[in-house]
């Protein structure tokens, strides 16, 4: 069935599998890794223009190689591999940027330059940001899911509460709410939050 | 119970309730995990999340789990690690902890060097300096340092909104001044903080300043190689901290507030001095609004270049420039000289700077200044570090368990025949519970294709045993009998007797204490316990068991009943192996005799039949016994998966009992089906297993479908098309011999066969190959068979037989495939995200035969309707990406090319995954290129180019 909630495994599967249904198959991991690939190479150190053409090609590159028979389970970490191909890309592009003119300006004051200097995280580092941006994805996938779900006042009271680190009093005089009904609404929101996520993390779970 | 959940609990009175309810305990339980769910989620979400310039490099995974506190926001992100906000629960205090890098300590030298600095930098006490509480090893390895938290801005920032003029001159230099009084006392103590920097410099709500990460050496991948050493406490300030050799790579990111010496190689011993250099570039920085050799992303060698050529001129300018009135001269001077590239010509000592800034400050009217902020501090002693082990294990352990809900007292009670067999389904439901206990632990995916990539069933296992040891679901016995009993069995499949029998034992203890010794559960507990005993060569004791099995069982249930029989079976078995065949065949006689009647063709039927192959054996009568193995293995291979151990098991008893080369033959598949996991069994081993197979049964037995259909899955995830397709064939072959040729069972197959025959990688793959053909035929079985519950399945088999014929080249077919199924989906009347897709399917079909004018229409609607539906999937940009070619393709090339630009991402991948369609996709660009939408049709010709580049081209250009 089209739109049960798949694991990468089968994702993979289908996509490798057949042509038909390869779209949808592919939008699920578009969506899924697309996000985690951006969060993953800024955090390396690229511009958001940089980091959404690094995803784009990490995406490509991956599929290729899915086609080329590169990539078998069971061989290696899935996200090892696509960790590879967007560090490789990172790379690329740092050498690329150091190569334009307006970055070679001896002691240029002013400009920024769009790529920081800085030291490359080692695996574990990748693999720690690599999980970051993977929760990253996830929360934001989830709060995005709770919208609508939820009055708009309880999802306002959860975010000063949680989020923003509002006093009790303050979110309950602002939502309009009696302490009761707060501490209600935040929990309903965080109830639901939790499910979300662990229902998503899991999809993310087989990249190993 | 929220406010106990996050470390509210005056007197602890909520904790200590909890700890003897466990309904409490669970539900408070279930708050903290809220609580730590919320601070993880905030953390992660509440920071800006793009920051306009590249966010720094990240220090961490997760938010931490840190015993004590409540771990909240994320303040900032270093070199070093994430700070993030948090309440130390018994204090209330407000700190920030640092959780450092993972992988920052290379060695346990490293581990133990850090925690030395730490000891040091809790000992420094100055307002000045933020302080350090202690430092902890989290359950995930990583270090954290507990630190006061300051709430206040970075110097940098306070620096752009401090006032200007003369009160701005001042302020600046007060902010120094006190900056380097902090640094002085640390120098006091043999710290030397050698990366001061504004970012290490907090200003508070009082204007106060606090310097961060003081006696921490700053440690990044490089220094692991050894080259930073740390303050050694012993030593005096003066000769304190060495720099080596791989300073460039430490001071990377930072270079512009280093010394000159500390870019020297190894030997150069740095002291005070860099930090008094580094006060003074800060000074700068705050009198001028930059650092005096370029920014701080400017390369390192240029920074190092001017550092050594001295050179710092036009401080007073700039200063005034940026408008602060007061920076003449004297100011240049002070500044010249803390940054001498000689450290002979600086000043001695921080102290020594900081007077003279006094000095430069009553050269004209003094702004007063705020008291300071004396706070309460605590200085805790270093912890002892310590792993915790995760209290995770026995959340919800009581939870979600609601069999045998009604007293067992009844059960125990229930004499009638009718009543047993109904506690009896009662204690299955436990067992099929302890079974999806057992498997969520097992399976920490709900994935059924990755059942045969269990990871790490050990820890699993461990898991549950522990819980179970803990006292987990300690008012249900059944439950925890039933856990018992499943690990038991997973023990007994991998040979640890030792663990069988203790887990049998208390399985056993626990149906006791829930039924007494009389009750037919209790014979089923004595009768796998003395399976245990017998498989260990505890002959007497398994037969003393067995045999009060027995006598329970049949005083309860009568001795015709189909589980006294299986304790018959069993008491046959045991005798057989002390040597006394005669009594042993007379039992196992009879055992099979009431299975056959009570439980034909059943594993249990199947299993006595073994024994009695084995007594007659014993009893000289091989013939029989022969054939016995062979009916008993055929039963076992009828009901039991491959993978089942009792089949292998059957296939070595039978091989064993025929001998010769079938029997080696037999035995060699045995062996193949031990293999650990199914994807290693290699072709010819599948095909042994099948021959094996369909000799035992016969060809066309749903049994031996099912294993071709196992074997061709195989086969196409190794990309091995012709033996997935000749497998898959033989399946569908299979179930039509036996089921017909329009039974629901052939759907699976057929899909199988699509799979195997149309995979994109299969390079023998052709326009003319029927795989279309073969989703037509399933979508005829299903749309023939469908339950109520079936709709969306055939919808979905319809789009999918649609879109194969268009992928086949067959797009007249296609057309009205799609024309009818879109026709259905509007009979239905409820539109759902899958009926954009055939809407899709048939935009892209119009314009493939070039009859774009129709495309139009159907790829708005499918737009329309995944746009309503769920306008955030990702899938939605290929939506995107049909209707702006639509759009282009009829003369609206400007509204088309952004939807196109929207899209091209899918394109490239699709042209990659082996669109064979690449010819509409440069008509589109030619379109766009004709109406000037350059940008658009580049970006698609490109996608073109890249998606049409094939790893072998990838590989020739290497």
């Amino acid at each position: 069935m089209a739109d049960l909630p798949l694991t990468t495994t089968l994702l993979l599967d289908r996509l490798r599998r057949t042509w038909e249904g390869g779209e949808s198959a592919w939008a699920e991991i578009d969506a899924r890794y697309r996000p985690v690939l951006i969060g993953f190479t800024r955090s390396l150190g690229l511009s958001e223009a940089d980091a959404e053409d690094a995803a784009q090609w990490t995406l490509a590159e991956f599929s290729r190689g899915l086609r080329g028979g590169q990539y078998e389970r069971g061989k290696g970490r899935l996200r090892s591999w696509v960790m590879g191909i967007a560090r490789h890309r990172v790379e690329m592009i740092r050498r690329s940027v150091g190569r334009r003119p307006e970055n070679k300006k001896v002691g240029g004051s002013g400009g920024v330059s769009p790529i920081e200097e800085r030291e490359t995280p080692d695996a574990e580092g990748m693999e720690a940001i690599w999980d970051r941006e993977v929760e990253r994805a996830v929360f934001e996938e989830a709060w995005r899911r709770v919208q609508g779900r939820f009055a708009p006042e309880s999802l306002r009271a959860f975010e000063l509460v949680a989020m923003r680190g509002a006093s009790s009093a303050a979110a309950a005089a602002e939502c309009g709410m009696n302490f009761e009904a707060l501490y209600m609404a935040k929990s309903r929101v965080t109830k639901a939050l939790r499910e979300i996520a662990a229902d998503l993390t899991r999809r993310y779970g087989d990249d190993e | 119970m929220a406010a106990a959940a996050s470390g509210d609990d005056p007197g602890g009175l909520i904790a200590s309730h909890a700890s003897a309810c466990p309904a409490c305990r669970a539900a408070l339980d279930d708050l903290r995990e809220g609580e730590r769910f919320t601070a993880r989620f905030a953390g992660v979400l509440s920071p800006p999340q793009r920051p306009g310039s590249a966010p720094p490099a990240d220090a961490s995974g997760s938010i931490p789990v840190i015993p004590g506190y409540t771990v909240g926001e994320e303040l900032s992100r270093g070199g070093q690690g994430v700070v993030y906000r948090a309440v130390q629960h018994e204090t209330r205090r407000a700190v920030a902890i640092k959780v450092m890098l993972r992988g920052l300590f290379a060695s346990q030298r490293e581990i133990a060097r850090f925690e030395r600095e730490v000891e040091i930098a809790a000992s420094l006490r100055h307002p000045g300096i933020v302080t350090v509480y202690e430092a902890r090893l989290l359950d995930d390895g990583r270090h954290a340092l507990i630190m006061e938290l300051i709430d206040g801005e970075p110097l940098s920032a306070w620096a752009t909104r401090a006032p200007m003029g003369r009160e701005g001159f001042l302020r600046r230099l007060g902010v120094v001044r006190e900056v380097a009084l902090a640094v002085h006392y640390a120098h006091g103590r043999g710290v030397i903080h050698r990366d001061l920097k504004p970012g290490n410099i907090v200003i508070d709500a009082s204007g106060e300043p606090h310097v961060l990460d003081f006696g921490l050496a700053r440690r990044g991948n490089e220094a692991n190689a050894g080259g930073v050493r740390a303050v050694d406490p012993k030593r005096s300030w003066s000769g304190a901290g060495l720099i080596g050799a791989s300073m460039i790579g430490v001071f990377q990111g930072t270079p512009a507030y280093a010394a000159p010496e500390q870019f020297e190689g190894e030997g150069s011993a740095v002291d005070v001095r860099a930090d008094v250099y580094s006060l003074g570039v800060i000074l700068h920085e705050l009198l001028t609004g930059r650092a005096p050799f370029g920014d701080p992303s400017s390369g390192l060698t240029e920074i190092v270049g001017l550092k050594r050529s001295g050179g710092l001129t036009g401080l007073k300018a700039r200063a005034s420039a940026l408008g602060l009135v007061g920076a003449g001269a004297d100011a240049e001077a002070v500044v010249g000289k803390a940054m001498s590239v000689d450290r002979e010509g600086r000043y001695p000592s921080a102290l020594a700077f900081a007077d003279d800034l006094a000095s430069l400050m009553r050269g004209g009217a003094v702004a007063a200044r705020t008291g300071r902020l004396y706070r309460a501090r605590k200085f805790a002693q270093r912890h002892a570090v310590a792993l915790t082990v995760s209290a995770a294990v026995v959340v919800a352990a009581g939870a979600g368990i609601t069999v045998l809900a009604r007293s067992e007292f009844e059960a125990r009670a229930a004499r009638s025949l009718a009543d047993l067999e109904r506690s009896r389904s009662r204690l299955e439901s436990a067992r099929a519970e302890a079974v999806s206990h057992l498997i969520d632990e097992l399976l920490p995916i709900d994935d059924p294709g990755l059942l045969t990539e269990v990871r790490g069933p050990k820890a699993g296992i461990y898991l549950l045993q522990s819980k179970v040891q803990d006292g987990a679901w300690s008012d249900r016995p059944l439950v925890r009998a039933g856990v018992h009993s499943l690990l038991a069995q997973v023990y007994e499949d991998r040979g640890v007797l030792n663990w069988a029998l203790v887990h049998r034992l208390r399985g056993a203890g626990e149906v006791h204490r829930a039924y007494g010794p009389s009750h037919p559960e209790m014979a089923e507990a004595l009768h796998h316990l003395a399976r245990v005993l017998l498989a260990r060569g505890e002959l007497d004791d398994a037969e003393q068991r067995a045999r009060e099995a027995l006598r329970v069982r049949s005083a309860s249930l009568g001795t015709g009943h189909a589980d006294t029989a299986r304790d018959l079976s069993l008491i046959a078995r045991i005798l057989l192996a002390k040597g006394d065949p005669a009594v042993a065949l007379r039992d196992a006689t009879r055992a099979e005799a009431v299975l056959a009647a009570e439980r034909p063709g059943t594993i249990e039927h199947a299993l006595s039949g073994r024994v009695l192959s084995d007594a007659l054996a014993a009893s000289g009568r091989a013939a029989e016994s022969t054939e016995r193995a062979l009916t008993s293995l055929r039963m076992i291979l009828e009901h039991s998966l491959d993978e089942d151990p009792e089949v292998s098991r059957a296939l070595t008893h039978y091989g064993s009992r025929i001998g010769g080369p079938r029997g080696d033959t037999l035995q060699r598949a045995a062996a193949d089906l031990n293999a650990a996991r199914r994807d290693d069994r290699p072709t010819e081993a599948w095909a042994r297993w099948v021959e094996v197979k369909s000799g035992l049964l016969s060809p066309t037995h749903p049994s031996v479908a099912l294993t071709l259909m196992f074997w061709a899955r195989v086969e196409v995830n190794r990309r091995n098309f012709s033996a997935a397709q000749s497998a898959a064939q033989r399946a569908l072959d299979a179930y039509e011999h036996e089921y017909g040729p329009e039974a629901r069972e052939l759907c699976d197959a057929l899909e199988l066969l699509n799979h195997a025959r149309g995979s994109v990688f299969n390079s023998q793959r052709s326009a003319e190959d029927s795989n279309a053909d073969a989703l037509g035929r399933r979508l005829r079985i299903l749309r023939a068979t469908a339950g109520p519950f079936d709709e969306l399945e055939v919808m979905v088999a319809w789009r999918e037989y649609g879109a194969s014929l268009m992928w086949t080249g067959r797009v007249e077919a296609a057309e009205k495939e799609l024309r009818s199924c879109i026709a259905r989906w509007e009979e239905i009347g409820r539109p759902v995200y899958e009926s954009a897709r055939p809407l899709n399917y048939l935009a892209y079909v119009h314009m493939l035969s070039g009859r774009v004018g129709k495309a139009l229409e159907p790829a708005r609607r499918a737009h329309d309707l995944a746009m309503r539906f769920e306008p955030e999937r990702a899938e939605t940009r290929w939506f995107d990406f049909v209707l702006g070619a639509a759009l282009a393709l009829n003369g609206r090339e400007h509204e088309g090319a952004p939807l196109v630009v929207a899209g091209v991402g899918f394109a490239e991948v699709f042209v990659i995954l082996g669109e064979p369609n690449t010819s509409l996709f440069r008509r589109i660009a030619d379109a766009l290129d004709r109406a000037g939408e350059d940008r658009a049709a580049a970006s698609l010709r490109e996608a073109i180019r890249r998606g049409g580049v094939t790893p072998d081209d990838v590989a020739a250009s290497k």
